[in-house]
């Protein structure tokens, strides 16, 4: 193969002329931005089909054994649902405008923000907690001790808790790591790691973030509001 | 190896001087390392351990079946056999092999890129791996699993006896790495290219491994979460595979083979990658259809999603699901007989030679079509009823993963193995050795086809007195090719301290990672090539290529 | 270089967005739960997953910032929800294929 090697505005002895974000393996920050993005939706795809084997299960189930769905849907909390609902919603534009400052460089509004996310982040995860311990009292947790007293089929409806805690539990992992993540990252930015060029790190994590939104958003309806609320 | 001057002159070659291998000395580096060339290493080492563990469980399996009884295991103790021979076999060494070596090391060169899109998470990559397969390896020393490396429930979620959460988990583990390889891949193929190199000049071991990139991407969640549910089912018994607590075990099957289908694609994408370079190379030709190997790589990568559930026609599948999985699956046949037909266009009328790569690309053409038809024939309902769960089934994957996948990931290894190391290995020797695989391999595994065709099934420790002939001829070949394997070991081995070297282009092949030395500089390119040319332009080569000292190449 | 989009800069909302956005999402929600006191029979179940798709579009387009992406990102989240599609209706297929043929359920 002819090839030309022609000399790039980057050689190895101009290290010292690009900053210490821009990583070695790319060319310049376009290039280096554009593909940490395709990395990141990359992962959301994969995240997609992760929960997506969850999703084809509980509807397989559902469809199979509908009442104990609608019996077993009908001990959970809807108000706890949907105030998590409401606050992850909330943390999802606090997270917006977080990435917002973060394009316009300023700082101390992306503390404000990410702070503020992390704090609904952790009351959700105190509500969950509080919805799993109601759930512990009345042994409503499939393989230990499962009791069933309400109409229904406590065998199926055995069935339906294993997915509530399976989807719900692996959300709620996927919010500890977020809240893992915004400490991280919130350190960084009082360490002045970011400026109004660089903010990948906090843009990239906003789309980790509004995936974990997204996946509450379709857990709410299919868990909490099986048949409706009409009796 | 030396090179023929035009004026009668015999050249011999010198190591040069700096390359990656002696950049640096600790084994911190090593093991800290973020050169995809150095990953691609660890991961070369690494899985040929787990080839050598999986090579002895095979043994174990051929030993017990040369008499048709249970003289050697009992029962449990050779469901174990094969269980482990499968889960090694598939989740540490084939599934990585070709692109955690061969697609770390030599893609990003191909490309002109100084490294991977994200060199730490390759590295976390590889230590994914170390960790499942560590995993793997306590499973074993526990006792094993007895599932088959299938786990079907209700088998492995309630009433087997074996290490099942350990076992799944570290497969669970390994699958992360597979994921963040191939995310890593795909991001580095879309935004590392050099200039001027698109899409359709890329070199196809390229496009079959950014191909494979996208099976790993979106395959291997769902077996993720399979795995989840396997080990929450397993822990719990919540009833989600049990069909006493209402679960349904074909919910089990159709999740494992959405991803594990897609899986052999992964097994054999990289492969036909690496054909297609060895072909072009020793025929001196460029590559007949180029474009139609390219997008039928894309092909097979899509295709492949769709017909996971001709391994459920007797599972208890509804019969209407399988006729459109059966129709699906000959689709799926048609993109590999493409590439078959394109390679042997390619080798007809070239100026062929025989070099080991080459041996091992044919031998890969004549075996893989044997394989790839078998599973036509499997993918009619009528006949799979009846060979379901036979050895004639385990004939057809052994011929496309060992004759197919194993030919290419060693035409591979002796092709790119002078870059690597900047030694060549014997040539008599690799010949031979290739001819024992060859042979050891047939011996093997045809006569599978014909006592699974009688109704031998599979997964059995003992048989009827009738099979004993053929299973014999089975395990004596197993004996053949298990010397064949190892005599690569002996003489790469060898080649590291004795071998000649190999200056940088010792096959006179086409593409960037030639250009540069054997072994190539630490940061790859010492300026960022500008693409020009297409591929496999064998006609235009130039007798003498690049010198060792390579700072500044001109051209090829 | 290989595939760099040239633009002038990123897209940066305007808070205005970002507000209405976040109305839209809790009044969808409000509704989500609204519907459900209502009895619709079969179409609960189909109204509900239409308002959170209706929300997921909202979330990925304005928040994931899709609207004003390249077209490759574009495809990438397509490809997302294409591939999931296949693994639900495909195998969905085999369970309703199953009541076609009168396989006994309650496995």
């Amino acid at each position: 193969m002819s090839v030309s090697m022609e000399v790039t505005p980057h050689g190895h002895d101009e290290h010292a002329e690009h900053p210490e974000y821009r990583r070695h393996q790319f060319d310049d920050m376009d290039q280096q931005n554009e593909a940490a993005s395709l990395g990141m939706w990359l992962f959301m795809l994969t995240e997609v089909m992760f929960f997506g084997g969850f999703f084809l299960g509980y509807s397989i189930y559902r469809s199979e054994y509908y009442d104990s769905f609608v019996n077993g849907s009908h001990h959970l909390a809807v108000f706890l649902g949907g105030l998590n609902t409401v606050v992850l919603i909330t943390s999802s534009v606090t997270m917006a405008f977080a990435v917002r400052a973060a394009q316009l460089g300023k700082k101390n509004h992306i503390i404000a923000f990410l702070g503020t996310t992390l704090l609904l982040a952790c009351m959700f995860l105190v509500v969950k907690f509080f919805e799993y311990k109601d759930k512990w009292d009345h042994h409503l947790i499939p393989g230990m001790d499962f009791t069933w007293t309400d109409p229904g089929d406590p065998k199926t409806i055995q069935l339906f808790y294993g997915f509530y805690f399976c989807m719900t539990g692996m959300h709620g992992l996927h919010v500890i790591v977020g809240v893992g993540l915004i400490i991280w990252l919130l350190v960084r930015v009082k360490q002045n790691k970011f400026t109004s060029e660089y903010y990948a790190p906090i843009e990239n994590f906003g789309l980790y973030w509004h995936f974990v939104d997204l996946i509450w958003i379709f857990l709410f309806p299919l868990l909490y509001l099986i048949g409706g609320l009409h009796e | 190896m030396s090179t023929l001057e035009s004026n009668g002159v015999v050249a011999e070659h010198r190591m040069p001087r700096d390359h990656f291998l002696n950049a640096t000395h600790t084994v911190k580096s090593w093991l800290l390392t973020m050169d995809h060339k150095r990953v691609g290493l660890l991961y070369l080492v690494s899985i040929s351990l787990f080839f050598l563990i999986g090579g002895t469980f095979a043994g174990i399996i051929r030993l017990e079946l040369a008499t048709p009884q249970a003289d050697l295991l009992e029962a449990d103790q050779y469901n174990t056999a094969f269980t482990m021979h499968g889960i090694v076999m598939i989740f540490f060494f084939l599934i990585p092999s070709i692109p955690a070596v061969f697609g770390n090391f030599v893609m990003p060169l191909m490309i002109g890129a100084k490294d991977v899109a994200f060199p730490k998470l390759n590295l976390a990559s590889w230590y994914l791996y170390i960790f499942g397969a560590a995993l793997g390896v306590i499973t074993t020393l526990f006792g094993g699993v007895d599932t088959g490396w299938t786990f079907y429930t209700p088998y492995s979620s309630t009433y087997s006896n074996g290490n099942v959460i350990l076992a799944a988990g570290a497969a669970f583990v390994i699958g992360f790495s597979s994921i963040l390889t191939g995310l890593n891949f795909m991001v580095t193929i879309h935004k590392m290219r050099a200039p001027g190199l698109s899409w359709f000049k890329m070199p196809l071991f390229v496009w079959g491994i950014y191909s494979t990139s996208l099976i790993m991407v979106l395959g291997t969640p769902v077996v993720a979460i399979t795995l989840v549910l396997l080990m929450v089912e397993r822990g719990l018994h919540i009833g989600i595979f049990d069909p006493s607590l209402g679960g349904d075990p074909i919910l089990f099957q159709h999740l494992f083979w959405f991803y594990s289908h897609p899986a052999v694609y992964i097994m054999i994408l990289p492969g036909m990658g690496v054909i297609s370079e060895v072909i072009g190379a020793f025929s001196r030709k460029r590559i007949f259809g180029y474009e139609f190997i390219a997008m039928s790589s894309v092909a097979i990568a899509v295709l492949g999603f769709f017909v996971w559930g001709h391994h459920l026609f007797v599972a208890g599948q509804s019969i209407y699901a399988g006729m459109v999985f059966s129709f699906l699956t000959m689709l799926v046949a048609v993109p590999s007989a493409i590439k078959v037909f394109n390679w042997m266009a390619t080798i007809y009328k070239g100026s062929v030679s025989y070099d080991t790569p080459m041996l091992y690309a044919l031998s890969f053409i004549f075996l893989f079509s044997i394989g790839g038809l078998t599973g036509v024939f499997l993918a009619v309902m009528g006949l799979d009823i009846h060979v379901h769960d036979t050895y004639f089934v385990v004939a057809h994957f052994h011929y496309v993963m060992v004759g197919g996948a194993i030919s290419a990931y060693l035409a591979a290894l002796h092709f790119w193995w002078p870059k690597f190391t900047g030694r060549m290995y014997p040539e008599g020797w690799s010949r031979f050795a290739a001819f024992m695989i060859f042979a050891g391999f047939n011996l093997t595994f045809f006569p599978q086809f014909i006592v699974g065709y009688l109704g031998m099934p599979r997964r059995y420790h003992v048989y009827p007195e009738e099979w004993q002939f053929l299973n014999i001829l089975s395990s004596a070949g197993a004996t053949v090719l298990a010397v064949g394997f190892v005599i690569p070991l002996i003489y790469f081995l060898w080649s590291l301290k004795s071998g000649k070297a190999s200056g940088p282009n010792p096959w006179r092949a086409t593409g960037l990672e030639w250009v540069l030395s054997s072994p190539p500089p630490e940061h790859n390119f010492p300026k960022t090539p500008i693409v020009r040319e297409e591929p496999y332009n064998y006609g235009k080569i130039i007798d003498n290529p690049a010198e060792e000292e390579t700072e500044d190449v001109e051209h090829v | 270089m290989a595939e760099h989009a040239e633009h002038s800069g990123p897209h940066i909302a305007s808070v205005s967005n970002y507000l209405t956005i976040f109305s839209l999402l809790l009044i969808l929600t409000a509704a989500t739960v609204g519907v459900a006191l209502l009895d619709l029979g079969i179409f609960n179940t189909v109204v509900a997953l239409l308002i959170a798709c209706v929300k997921a579009m909202l979330v990925i387009l304005y928040f994931m910032h899709l609207k004003y992406s390249t077209d490759q990102t574009k495809l990438a989240a397509a490809g997302a929800i294409f591939w999931l599609m296949i693994l639900l209706v495909i195998t969905a297929f085999d369970y309703v294929g199953r009541t076609w043929q009168h396989i006994p359920a309650g496995w």
